[in-house]
């Protein structure tokens, strides 16, 4: 079986192939600060590692200013104070990876939604998707291979994140939740109408591979009645605009999920990514949870890796890879977020040794 | 005087800023967190009684229940603002020196680390535990934490850190506070720190929700 219809196996039809899938994710200053220490120059780490998936398009512009996503309004030797499509002030390390601080955002109450954002979200636009002829080649020439190919992008919790941020968005849940649910509609729709046009006008990939944050490593960022009132609605809607195309959704959310599984499975997600092992979870359980009728990826706790420890390297990996084949969950090996600068080369190629050696059915 | 006290401290719990305030639903139209303190004032109970027998335990129970997982981040954040809203008719009171707060946390993230909501957090309840809270941002080097201890002796610490990278930040920040301020008693937390990276590094105490840091604070006084 090639890479796709082993993903399409797992993700698509929720069965367990003659292998588990393979794909990882990178912070961004990983690959670098690998290549100072010898690493081969500019590879692309989908082929030298040979993943099942890659990522091809589709994270398009999502913001209310189309074309002027990021004003730069300061600049030092380490950091970049800009601006978003959303007037929101965040500051992000220059030469490496790690989330932005939030200092300040304009969108902070409804009267400013609906006069200066609102507007810019309510048609399709095909400027959000930058130069279409390069989609479209990028999508053609991907698609011939035989890798899984996604789009992606991020969702309404990380759209809500990046235009008013966390606090002004759990606080209106309670305070202003007309508003909230006017965004998330208002949002969803927009996602759908684009995704409507680059399957009509691009194609239709294999699949979809979303981005959005739901958690913290103690705990879900609101209640899980929060959650089913809040969000719920949204994703089902655009889980089911997708499956209306016949191809399956991956939803990655970082940190402790587990009191909402129950929603996102029925909101329609055929695959939960990244399982964090450090927020307590376990991918036996949670297939457990759903009967293994949704597919898993990630859960592989990434401080193990971080010992550059061969030992708690296999301690971390073998007994979950086990878990897998004695419950026949649909599963695609993954670390529980992203592999950091601290993990060596040789570290991360033991574990696809690993996998190699012990994921199989 | 007790009734007022009870029912300040259950806003605040609760969430319930002000009378126009629609949350929560079942308290909607009533007085909130705000006009009970202007009241019990011009009742002339004590500005240190309210705030130690209202605020400080409306604020612990919405923060227990937070470290039970029983409330969520925006009930904190409810409670914090009803908190807010009563310590603004106490500022003067604190100006005036008439009451005085447990004490002095300064807290930041560590160098390298901009990350802050977990910090915002646990500033917001130290606050609403009677405690003057410094906070120091983001990205914080060991001076700037020295520097605030230069100014603020006696002052306890928390350290935030999000990232696996920065935790050996966080253990050079701690070293060179025990070497200048031995007595300085220093919490750390966030995603990747445990009781045992705690203990290695020489802090005083992990915690990995705000009222754990809030009780461990409070036992050093």
């Amino acid at each position: 079986m090639n890479s796709r219809e082993i993903i399409n196996a797992i993700v698509r039809d929720k069965e367990c192939p003659e292998r588990m899938g393979l794909f990882e994710h990178w912070w961004e200053d990983t690959q670098g600060a690998w290549e100072s220490e010898g690493f081969p120059k500019g590879v692309d780490l989908v082929d030298y590692y040979n993943f099942d998936i890659r990522p091809i398009t589709g994270c398009f512009n999502q913001t209310a200013a189309i074309l002027d996503q990021w004003e730069v309004v300061e600049e030092t030797e380490d950091t970049i104070v800009s601006i978003n499509g959303w007037g929101a002030k965040l500051r992000h390390w220059k030469h490496k990876s790690g989330p932005p601080e939030h200092i300040g955002f304009e969108l902070t109450n409804d009267d400013i939604w609906r006069e200066k954002y609102r507007p810019h979200l309510l048609d399709l636009d095909i400027r959000r998707f930058g130069d279409i002829e390069q989609v479209k080649a990028d999508f053609d020439k991907f698609m011939a291979t035989d890798k899984w190919c996604c789009y992606n992008n991020i969702l309404i919790t990380e759209i809500m994140r990046a235009s008013m941020g966390d606090i002004v968005m759990l606080e209106s849940m309670y305070l202003n939740p007309a508003w909230i649910k006017d965004f998330c509609d208002v949002v969803t729709n927009m996602l759908i109408v684009h995704y409507e046009y680059l399957f009509d006008k691009i194609g239709v990939p294999d699949g979809m591979f979303i981005y959005e944050d739901m958690g913290y490593t103690y705990g879900p960022i609101m209640s899980p009645e929060l959650q089913r009132e809040f969000i719920f609605p949204y994703h089902k809607r655009l889980i089911d605009f997708v499956h209306s195309y016949d191809i399956p959704f991956v939803m990655h959310s970082c940190g402790k999920i587990r009191p909402y599984l129950q929603s996102i499975f029925e909101s329609g997600v055929d695959c939960l990514q990244v399982l964090e092992a450090k927020a307590g979870q376990h991918v036996a359980e949670f297939a457990s949870a759903v009967d293994n009728k949704m597919a898993f990826m990630g859960n592989l706790n990434i401080v193990a890796y971080e010992t550059n420890d061969r030992a708690e390297l296999e301690n971390e990996i073998l007994p979950k890879l086990e878990a897998v084949r004695t419950n026949r969950i649909p599963y695609v090996f993954h670390s529980d977020h992203s592999i950091p600068r601290s993990v060596k080369p040789e570290t991360y190629e033991y574990s696809l040794e690993l996998f190699r050696r012990h994921g199989h059915y | 005087m007790e009734e007022i006290l009870t029912q300040i401290a259950l806003c605040i719990e609760r969430g319930k800023i002000n009378l126009e305030s629609p949350y929560p639903p079942d308290m909607k139209g009533q007085p909130g967190a705000d006009e009970l303190t202007k009241q019990a004032i011009e009742q002339e109970i004590a500005p240190g009684k309210i705030l130690s027998d209202a605020l400080v335990p409306g604020m612990q129970v919405v923060g227990e229940k937070f470290a039970k997982g029983e409330v969520y981040i925006p009930d904190l954040l409810m409670s914090a603002k009803a908190m807010n809203a009563s310590m603004e008719h106490l500022k003067p009171f604190f100006e005036s020196g008439e009451v005085k707060t447990r004490g002095v946390f300064i807290i930041g993230t560590v160098q390298g680390d901009l990350h802050d909501i977990g910090k915002n957090l646990v500033g917001m309840v130290v606050k609403g535990g009677g405690w003057e809270v410094i906070d120091l941002g983001v990205d914080v080097s060991t001076e700037k934490f020295i520097g605030a201890l230069d100014q603020n002796p006696g002052a306890a610490v928390g350290l935030s850190a999000l990232l696996t990278t920065t935790m050996p930040n966080m253990e050079n920040i701690v070293k060179s506070i025990k070497e200048k301020y031995p007595d300085t008693k220093v919490i750390i937390g966030g995603a990747p720190i445990n009781e045992s990276y705690a203990e290695k590094i020489g802090a005083d105490a992990y915690y990995p929700d705000p009222q754990g840091a809030v009780n461990f604070l409070n036992s050093t006084v």
